[in-house]
């Protein structure tokens, strides 16, 4: 199978994956209820909620309303808020915090492998060693503590005494660091443990080995046979880990009061705003996709022995 | 959730009893010993293992242990003279509160320790959902293959491309904040790594010599799953599902920080977590303690996860 199929293939995962995302959504909204009371005061007559109804086709049966929202959801309308921003369009809405969480995120991203893969080389390099054994350890607590009690304690013990760091809000590179750190630190963990465990495994392969006897100088082995096999595991993982960590930026935007998407979904559920709800879901799962599919096409440039034949 | 159609019929339930006998499963006794003994020979598992009896202990003997209890109704008297005492240790801090006490002169110590309590129900009841929905897909995905292979992986991606957060947010919103439906949000979305696992490993199982003879046997197709198939995923699930609850804890209390599980008075280490980031310059011990009691769990259970899975799991999962 050529890479222009598998490439196409995927697409057509991802179509069906966004389907099945715009069906759970859908279910979602109807379990809330009927929107119209939502809508409009308690003291509205029936015969205005009856036109409403008509207007917003809840008369209609159950699959052509399913229909009715893929229209709308494919040509980007999730109706207007009625809570954060009565009037406004839900979509507006999300579209003006995606920024500022892309920034929050890639900033975790960057932390992420820029401490976690230094980490997990050097351990592997050095096996057994004290600095394997501070690492690791390094490693194992940045996976067992809560995102947001690190969250609290940096505000404790840095941004509280530390007046270059703030303590709340966003805009500038300044706020960026502490959320960043924050978010980024399960994934560090799980990167620095990754990647030495991949290393471990290659630096035993004989090819290793063979670049050694000719005389390769051991960081030149390191870095450019080692780790550039030990890299896709790495990769595919952080590609998995897309959805959890705008997952947990919801978490952390709300500790640093950071004005991103993940607020505006809890302010949203707070007034039991739905349509914002729902567009801040698409959006992520849409983000999730779009993430996979570059680390795809990624696969294609780093790995040129990969294999597209068929698979889960 | 999309579950395509249960188990296939199970009319020829009579189970055969000259089977041919699961054979990785032989030897059980010996394997179980051995895995014992290799545990108590890792450190860091015998380390996580202390650790997490005693969160344990801590946690059921939460009334005997508590030196200032809710009273037997589970009302907490505060007393607004002691609101805000720091430690101890700390000037102004008295025995009678060790840790402090938060905005209504309630012990930190205390509601920490009935925190831990919630925290196991938050941790294991999600955990027994999502391997429940999970371990199933996998063995009937894996098994069957073809379109109910396909219909189960691709239900997989989309929850996958879901951040569980949001997924929660959204579901809460509707149902409502409370620990019955955190619990079960939670369960219904973590169950993709079981799957995963298992259909894989179900894929392997399903071609070895001894299933092959099962079937030939006559062995319906039920009864293949059940006694073929699933006694050899156990191990596997033994270690997913160790490590899933230190996980689901910690989502647990991050949903409850968000204001979307527990609420008040009632003592979780998310929510006390959540309060006192209001007070982190004035009294960091409120958001202090209760996240340390977490991590410790947390930890406590990953050290002893980690060690099961180098044990029983040599490949790396997940």
């Amino acid at each position: 199978m050529n890479w222009g199929r598998y490439l196409l293939k995927r697409l057509w995962q991802y179509f069906v994956v966004l389907l099945g995302v715009s069906l759970i959504v859908f279910v979602i909204t109807r379990l809330s209820g009927s929107p119209v009371s939502l809508m409009v005061g308690l003291d509205t007559d029936e015969a205005t909620r009856q036109a409403l109804r008509q207007q917003l086709g809840l008369t209609e049966p159950i699959y052509v309303q399913y229909g009715i929202f893929l229209r709308d959801v494919i040509t980007f309308d999730f109706g207007t808020s009625f809570g954060v921003a009565p009037g406004e369009p839900a979509m507006g809405l999300v579209l003006n915090r995606i920024p500022a969480t892309l920034e929050l995120t890639a900033t975790a991203v960057l932390f992420a492998f820029a401490i976690g893969l230094p980490v997990g080389i050097f351990s592997a390099v050095r096996q057994g060693d004290l600095a394997d054994t501070a690492g690791m350890s390094f490693a194992l607590l940045g996976q067992s503590v809560p995102s947001f009690w690190i969250g609290l304690l940096m505000i404790i013990f840095v941004a509280a005494p530390i007046e270059f760091f703030p303590q709340r809000g966003g805009g500038t590179y300044r706020h960026l660091i502490l959320p960043g750190l924050t978010l980024s630190f399960f994934m560090m963990a799980s990167i620095a443990r990754l990647t030495r465990s991949n290393m471990a495994d290659v630096l035993d392969e004989g090819y290793i080995d063979t670049a050694r006897s000719k005389g390769i100088k051991e960081r030149t082995v390191y870095v450019k046979h080692a780790l550039r096999n030990a890299l896709i595991p790495v990769i595919s993982y952080a590609s998995v880990q897309t959805a959890y960590l705008f997952g947990g930026a919801v978490i952390t935007e709300q500790i640093f009061a950071y004005p991103g998407m993940g607020r505006l979904a809890i302010q949203a559920i707070l007034q039991r705003d739905f349509p914002v709800i729902q567009a801040i879901v698409f959006f992520t799962a849409i983000m999730v996709i779009f993430v996979n599919f570059s680390i795809d096409l990624l696969y294609l440039r780093i790995d040129p022995r990969i294999s597209y034949e068929e698979e889960g | 959730m999309s579950d395509p159609q249960s188990t296939p019929d199970d009319s020829s339930e009579s189970t055969p009893s000259e089977l041919p006998a699961d054979q990785t499963g032989t030897g059980y006794l010996e394997r179980a010993q051995g895995a014992l003994s290799a545990l108590t020979e890792s450190r860091m598992a015998m380390l996580g293992l202390v650790i997490t009896f005693a969160m344990l202990i801590l946690a059921l003997g939460a009334p005997i242990f508590a030196p200032n209890p809710p009273t037997p109704d589970g009302n907490w008297a505060g007393n607004l003279e002691n609101n805000f005492q720091p430690p101890f240790w700390e000037q102004g801090g008295t025995l009678e509160y060790p840790l402090g006490t938060d905005q209504q002169g309630r012990g930190i110590l205390s509601r920490s320790l009935y925190g831990l309590r919630l925290a196991l129900i938050q941790g294991t009841v999600p955990v027994l959902i999502a391997g429940i929905i999970g371990v199933t897909l996998g063995l009937v995905s894996g098994f069957f293959g073809g379109w109910v292979d396909v219909v189960i992986s691709r239900v997989v991606d989309t929850v996958m491309s879901i951040p569980l957060t949001l997924f929660a947010i959204a579901v809460i919103a509707v149902l409502g904040a409370n620990l019955f439906n955190l619990v079960l949000v939670i369960g219904i979305t973590q169950w993709v790594p079981y799957t995963r696992t298992i259909r894989g490993q179900t894929l392997s199982i399903k071609n070895e010599e001894f299933i092959e003879a099962q079937r030939a046997s006559g062995a319906s197709n039920s009864w293949i799953l059940r006694h073929g198939i699933f006694p050899n995923t156990t191990s596997s699930i033994l270690v997913i599902a160790t490590l899933n609850i230190a996980q689901v804890m910690v989502i647990a209390a991050g949903l409850t920080f968000l204001g979307l599980g527990v609420s008040p008075p009632r003592a979780d280490l998310g929510l006390m977590l959540a309060t006192g980031r209001n007070y982190l310059t004035t009294a960091w011990w409120y958001g202090f303690f209760p996240g340390l009691f977490l991590m410790l769990f947390v930890l406590g259970i990953n050290l002893f996860g980690d060690g099961l899975r180098d044990i029983l799991d040599p490949k790396y999962l997940e």
